[in-house]
């Protein structure tokens, strides 16, 4: 019966011993890069998108293609944005002063 | 008869030049960002456009406060100005946050708490304009529109704030120009300078519009009155 206790304890720890997980944690060289935490998780000395190796691939990181469409269509957008509302109002001020100006020639 | 110019056209010549030349910077002089190559380059108009949505409506905080107490017309008309001005540029600036954010998250919205303090800001400000088209004179919607932007107001130091208290969202923390690569500051500062002037332009000539609707309404109630403070018609001072 004791045997069979001792032995029951020994298992998990046989386990533990041999998981990979248990070893990724005490070795950071092994661990994988987490690409926006600002840490260097695999130790090579590089944090995040500076490890292109590791992170190229992960959404913030990397070149990102087809970049200038982006850039127009935010240019263009606010371009069009600051020019629709300056031509409101400048057609509403002069509409506005025709009136008046109408209103002061009917008197 | 020939109208006098109107004086504000040299604030907006400046700032449309002042434009030209921070985007032509921004656009073929500065070179593209590490990690995001062309797509940094929304930066020069987003950041700018930030900055003075949040500055004008700073500025329609103090007009309002400013048209509490004095109930001019002419403060009513610079603070509808500038609060319409303000909900143009935090329109512009959700949706360039938008158009930035589907390249390099791979989204177009998320509920990141500097994005729903900034959609919450634009509503609560358009709510503003809202609520003074439903009154029914020219004193209750200076009253309306007054109070209703110093409410509208308290987003605005949330807005700013929101990423150093909860620094976690997906929207990056504040920048100064110690973060900011030195090749970048010129066209950044030129950006905003012009979207600045250009809305102080916007916010005069939008004015200028609400006056001359304010005196027309005037002579067509009845030729030869005004109108009184409250925006009831006066003939010879005489409320009508």
């Amino acid at each position: 019966m004791k045997q069979l206790a001792s032995l029951l304890t020994l298992i998990p720890a046989l386990m533990m011993a041999a998981s990979p997980a248990v070893v990724m944690a005490e070795s950071p060289a092994d661990q994988r890069e987490v690409c926006d935490d600002d840490v260097d998780n695999d130790g090579d000395g590089l944090v995040d998108c500076d490890d292109i190796e590791n992170c190229s691939s992960f959404h913030t990181c990397g070149q990102i293609q087809g970049g200038w469409s982006w850039v127009i269509a935010v240019y263009g957008l606010s371009f069009a944005g600051f020019a629709g509302y300056a031509l409101y109002i400048t057609r509403g001020l002069n509409r506005a002063r025709k009136e008046e100006a109408d209103n002061d020639q009917a008197r | 008869m020939k109208r006098a110019f109107d004086k504000e056209h040299i604030i907006g010549v400046i700032g449309l030049l002042m434009l030209a030349y921070g985007c032509w910077k921004a656009l073929f002089v500065v070179p593209a960002m590490n990690h995001f190559g062309e797509v940094g380059r929304i930066f020069f108009m987003h950041v700018p456009t930030a900055w003075n949505a949040l500055l004008i409506l700073t500025g329609s905080f103090i007009l309002a406060i400013g048209a509490l107490f004095n109930r001019k017309p002419s403060w009513d008309a610079a603070l509808t100005g500038s609060v319409e001005v303000g909900v143009l540029y935090t329109a512009l600036l959700v949706v360039q946050g938008s158009i930035w954010a589907r390249p390099t998250f791979g989204i177009w919205w998320t509920w990141d708490p500097r994005l729903i303090t900034a959609a919450i800001l634009l509503i609560a400000f358009a709510g503003v304009l809202s609520a003074r088209s439903f009154a029914n004179n020219q004193g209750q919607r200076l009253r309306w529109t007054a109070v209703a932007t110093i409410v509208a107001y308290i987003d605005v130091p949330i807005v700013y704030f929101i990423v150093k208290w909860l620094p976690r969202g997906i929207h990056q923390p504040h920048s100064f120009p110690s973060t900011v690569s030195t090749d970048y500051h010129l066209a950044l500062r030129f950006n905003a300078i012009a979207m600045l002037l250009l809305g102080i332009w916007m916010t005069f000539r939008r004015a200028r519009w609400i006056l001359q609707q304010n005196a027309a309404t005037a002579m067509s109630a009845a030729p030869g009155a005004a109108l009184d403070a409250e925006g009831r018609t006066m003939v010879a001072g005489v409320e009508e």
